[in-house]
């Protein structure tokens, strides 16, 4: 199949009267597609490839086998039992701990006039602003029963170390797995809240049910859709939590499906390539299905939202005399969830070594300096920064011409295409990274098109020829970008597609009628109008794709070595709680000033649903 | 002596930010009795309506539903306590419940009826709303009426003491609101309850009420019964509001031989032949020197004027020639706009009988002095 078929396979009816002739528009448009297309499917197919294939990855000699399945599953390879068993243990209280958090602030912050909601939504939105290795660092700091700051200050006061919960245990693992997706849950459910017309819920009162009955009967159930959108979207964040799991299981040997692949893949020799992929393929089973079902859930979300009325002024409830008792309970929440494990992580940073209690003489700033010193640190800052930009200039031009597409043709492929776009979702980074690799492998073992090259060619001679050579992506920082902008495609995907709709068509229509191209038409009208969004897309990527560890985990090298990946090496092979802690506050500190940059800016990543 | 009220509202009060405000409200409304609160949108009529079913918090005030004080400066009950129905213009029917489920909500939720009974009350009321064959259906396949027809029904299932009616009929077409307007009256007398009705269109308030409070600028202007508000409303405001479309400025003055003269930029005429309607305060004082004048505003209803003229009988008739503007069937009657040369003012004329005129015709009008209303303009 030629480019150009493919092309036009992708591309489907929209092809206008001229039907032989390759339009700009087809062009731009089918390239991103493809792109889109290549990025979702490629690494799963070396995946399942490698699943049946007898030798490893990009080796030719061997054959096609169902003994990497035999292995894992039949002959206790890994314990896949255990490993199930366990991952789901972590999906589940995150999911519920994330969700009992998200709502309850959600449902108080918007339907209720409780105080001080502004303070306390910055408080729990600074979460996005934390990398999942980075809370559980924090958690250490703050609640390790023999050198927490909690244990120690609270044995020193009462005479008695006890903590209610034990964050090395699976449900302790899990409930600060849940802490990171608070923020997520909350910002899925915010908009449905909001959306929501508020006389249904007046009239629930006004016919004798109290606020506990109306919640229960009325507003929960109404928003139904979103709520499970974001328990299906949390639980699949848990099935493939990698980072909390390794910071804070591995050294209890408390394993899940992505650790165990890593492990399998990084730290064996010979690397369990085939075993590894044989084992992915169970938990995509599962997610797969909880993606289809998240798919029929959210496009049945119109059903909820016809009968809603017109939008009045919302309403919200006087919670009376419970007010300040409610604004206490949050804050107290608040305080132990997030302000005292942040505050225990800068304390440890000041400290020689962290024994949980702050003395004078112990305090010291040689971490903050050693971090700023260290060679390796700077060139891993540098990667990391090409990385990010790299991902979010690819990653922003995707989404959007992906949007485009499937908003604004009539292409028969667009629920496909939307549905490509999804299944990131179910593929957790590290198996993402995994068929990367895998990928890579295979490229650079067996000559194949090379589209670097081709495009090279054309651009320096240009004569229109193939190229076909070895393509070596494995250990540069290239593979790193791709992989990212994969597992951010799903959300990334969803903020352009919902704005892309704010936009009326007839504006770009009347260009067409006043005699603009399609080119001159998007460069005029659609980008003009799309620039805001466009901007946001870009750094909702940057500093997301900063803080990402699974893909550059999975991936990099000696020279491509990013700062998630440093630091994570850092806590797990070398005893530098304090060294680390004073990394991660610069880390968090960046980000959050970076944040509080584009806000004063007015770029707000999480009002983009409503806009 | 409040036994025989349903609702009092006494002195309600309530601030939006800097320009919105109710201010002082009164309302009373009696066993049995439809009261409709009419103003335009924005009046605050909403607003009242709102404070009174504890889904919004007024300033100050006084609200005693059924004897029992719902709101004053010590008590605020919520609105699970109030025992009353409501009906939202939007209906507000919960999308994720069928219809029963819909309707059986408030036996749930305030009654003391045992839970076998439920089945039978929701079908009665269904039955008493001619929906019965919908109790199954899932609310988001019902259509506009249906909506509305559920919505009563829920909001009556639990005999309340009183009903709220937020703009009822106005998401309705127009037939459709004239069914219901009369399945309304219907209910009231078959049930019993007292309604408070809130509406901006004055046929619907007149036709529907008992008693009539219009509103405007967050402030009660005129009450009383549909009856006196049509025929001599104290207001200009009312005047204007409840559809007189005729009305222009004058001024009163004196002729200087003890007669007052009005005159305006269509007619000049006395005083004492037209139907003048004092705000409540004195009337002007007679001034013989001629030099004082008082701003007034006259009005006068598009069916008190008739087309051509008579031959005799003109003694005391007011006549006037003018030029077809616009002209055309309304409803069940013919409507021409005339023109007058030399000033702005028009008139709109509506009669029973089909006429042909073309604009830029000439056409001949007149009417009796004693139609037109004259107020003076509140300073």
């Amino acid at each position: 199949m030629s480019t150009r078929d493919r092309l036009r396979d992708a591309y489907g009816s929209v092809s206008e009267a001229t039907p032989n002739v390759v339009t700009s528009r087809q062009l731009v448009l089918g390239s991103i597609i493809l792109v889109v297309f290549v990025l979702t499917v490629v690494p799963l197919v070396f995946l399942l490839w490698t699943s049946v294939w007898s030798s490893f990855p990009g080796d030719v000699q061997a054959s096609l086998t169902l003994e990497n399945f035999r292995v894992v599953y039949l002959e206790g390879f890994f314990d896949v039992e255990e490993l199930f068993f366990n991952s789901l243990t972590i999906a589940i209280g995150m999911t519920i701990t994330g969700i009992v958090f998200g709502l309850t602030f959600a449902w108080l912050f918007v339907r209720t006039n409780i105080p001080m909601k502004g303070s306390m939504e910055l408080v729990l939105l600074s979460g996005q602003a934390i990398p999942g290795y980075i809370i559980g660092i924090m958690y250490i700091t703050a609640y390790r029963p023999d050198s927490g700051l909690v244990p120690v200050a609270l044995k020193e006061t009462l005479g008695f170390g006890f903590v209610p919960f034990d964050i090395f245990s699976p449900w302790g693992i899990a409930f600060v797995a849940g802490v990171n997706v608070v923020s997520t849950a909350y910002l899925l459910t915010v908009p449905a809240l909001q959306d929501m017309d508020s006389a249904l819920e007046e009239v629930s009162r006004i016919h004798g049910a109290s606020i506990p009955q109306t919640v229960r009967s009325i507003t929960f159930p109404m928003i139904t859709p979103a709520i499970l959108s974001a328990v299906i979207t949390t639980f699949l964040y848990g099935m493939g939590e990698f980072a909390i799991v390794s910071v804070l299981g591995s050294r209890q040997g408390f394993d899940v499906y992505s650790t165990v692949i890593s492990s399998a893949i990084k730290n064996r020799f010979p690397a369990a390539y085939g075993e590894a992929a044989a084992l992915s393929c169970s938990l995509l089973l599962v997610t797969a299905v909880m993606v289809w079902y998240y798919r029929r859930v959210t496009s049945r979300k119109a059903d909820y939202m016809t009968l809603t009325g017109k939008r009045t002024r919302n309403q919200t409830w006087d919670l009376g005399k419970w007010r300040w008792p409610i604004t206490t309970v949050l804050w107290v929440a608040l305080l132990v969830v997030w302000v005292i494990p942040i505050a225990a992580m800068v304390l440890t940073s000041l400290t020689t070594t962290w024994t949980g209690t702050i003395a004078l003489e112990n305090v010291t700033l040689t971490h903050y300096a050693s971090a700023i010193a260290d060679q390796q640190l700077r060139d891993a800052f540098v990667n990391s920064v090409i990385v990010s930009v790299g991902a979010a200039t690819l990653g922003t031009i995707l989404v959007i011409g992906l949007a485009y597409y499937t908003e604004r043709t009539r292409s028969r492929f667009r629920g496909f295409v939307d549905m490509l776009s999804l299944t990131p979702l179910a593929v957790p980074g590290i198996i993402i990274g995994a068929g990367l690799i895998f990928a890579s492998l295979w490229a650079s073992n067996v000559p194949m098109v090379d589209p670097y090259g081709t495009l090279l060619f054309i651009l320096r001679t240009g004569q229109l020829r193939i190229v076909v050579g070895q393509i070596n992506i494995y250990g540069t920082l290239a593979i790193i970008v791709i992989g990212s902008v994969i597992v951010f495609l799903p959300v990334s995907s969803r903020i352009a597609v919902g704005n892309i709709v704010q936009i009326h068509s007839e504006l770009e229509e009347a260009a067409r009628v006043a005699g603009a191209s399609w080119f001159q038409q998007i460069r005029q009208i659609f980008l003009p109008l799309f620039r805001n969004t466009t901007i946001v897309i870009w750094f909702f990527l940057l500093v997301h794709v900063f803080q990402l560890l699974s893909i550059a985990w999975m991936t990099y090298t000696t020279d491509t070595v990013v700062i998630p990946v440093k630091l994570f090496q850092l806590y797990m092979y070398e005893p530098a709680l304090s060294l680390v802690s004073a990394i991660s506050t610069i880390f968090v500190a960046l980000t959050v000033l970076l944040v509080l940059g584009m806000r004063l800016a007015g770029i707000t990543f999480y009002e983009l649903g409503q806009r | 002596m409040h036994q025989e009220q349903q609702l009092t509202v006494r002195g309600l009060e309530k601030a939006f930010g800097e320009g919105f405000a109710l201010s002082s409200i009164d309302i009373d409304v009696g066993t049995d009795e439809i009261v409709a609160l009419l103003g335009p949108s924005g009046c605050g009529k909403t607003t009242c309506l709102r404070c009174i079913a504890g889904v919004e918090t007024p300033d100050s005030g006084e609200i005693v539903i059924d004897g029992e004080t719902a709101f004053d400066n010590r008590v605020a009950k919520p609105p699970e306590k109030r025992d009353v129905g409501m009906v939202y213009q939007s209906y507000a029917i919960w999308p994720h419940k069928t219809v029963y489920e819909n309707v059986v909500f408030p036996l749930k939720h305030t009654s003391d009826i045992p839970r076998s009974e439920y089945e039978q009350r929701v079908e009665d009321m269904l039955e008493l709303m001619e929906i019965p064959e919908l109790k199954d259906e899932p609310a988001t396949d019902l259509s506009g009426g249906q909506q509305q027809r559920t919505a009563l029904a829920r909001s009556l299932v639990h005999d309340p003491n009183l009903l709220l009616l937020d703009e009822p009929l106005s998401n309705l077409d127009k037939e459709l609101r004239k069914q219901m307007r009369y399945e309304l009256q219907r209910l009231q007398h078959e049930l019993g309850v007292s309604m408070l009705y809130v509406t901006h269109d004055q046929e619907e308030a007149f036709y529907l009420a008992d008693r009539v409070v219009v509103m405007n600028d967050g402030e009660v202007v005129e009450r009383g019964t549909p009856r006196e508000l049509y025929q001599r409303p104290r207001d200009p405001f009312t005047r204007r509001f409840i559809g007189v479309r005729n009305w222009f400025g004058g001024t009163l003055k004196s002729n200087g031989r003890g007669e007052r003269l009005v005159e305006t930029e269509l007619i000049d005429f006395p005083l004492r032949n037209a139907d003048y309607v004092e705000n409540g305060t004195a009337e002007p004082a007679l001034d013989e020197t001629g030099t004082d004048s008082t701003e007034v505003v006259c009005f006068l209803r598009p069916k008190d004027i008739s087309i051509g003229q008579f031959a005799r009988e003109t003694e005391g008739r007011i006549e006037l020639t003018g030029t077809v503007v616009a002209e055309g069937i309304l409803g069940d009657d013919y409507e021409v706009t005339a023109a007058f040369d030399g000033n702005d003012t028009e008139l709109i004329i509506q009669t029973e009988s089909y006429r042909d005129f073309d604009r830029g015709e000439e056409i001949r009008l007149q009417f009796q002095p004693k139609q037109l209303q004259v107020y003076d303009v509140e300073s």
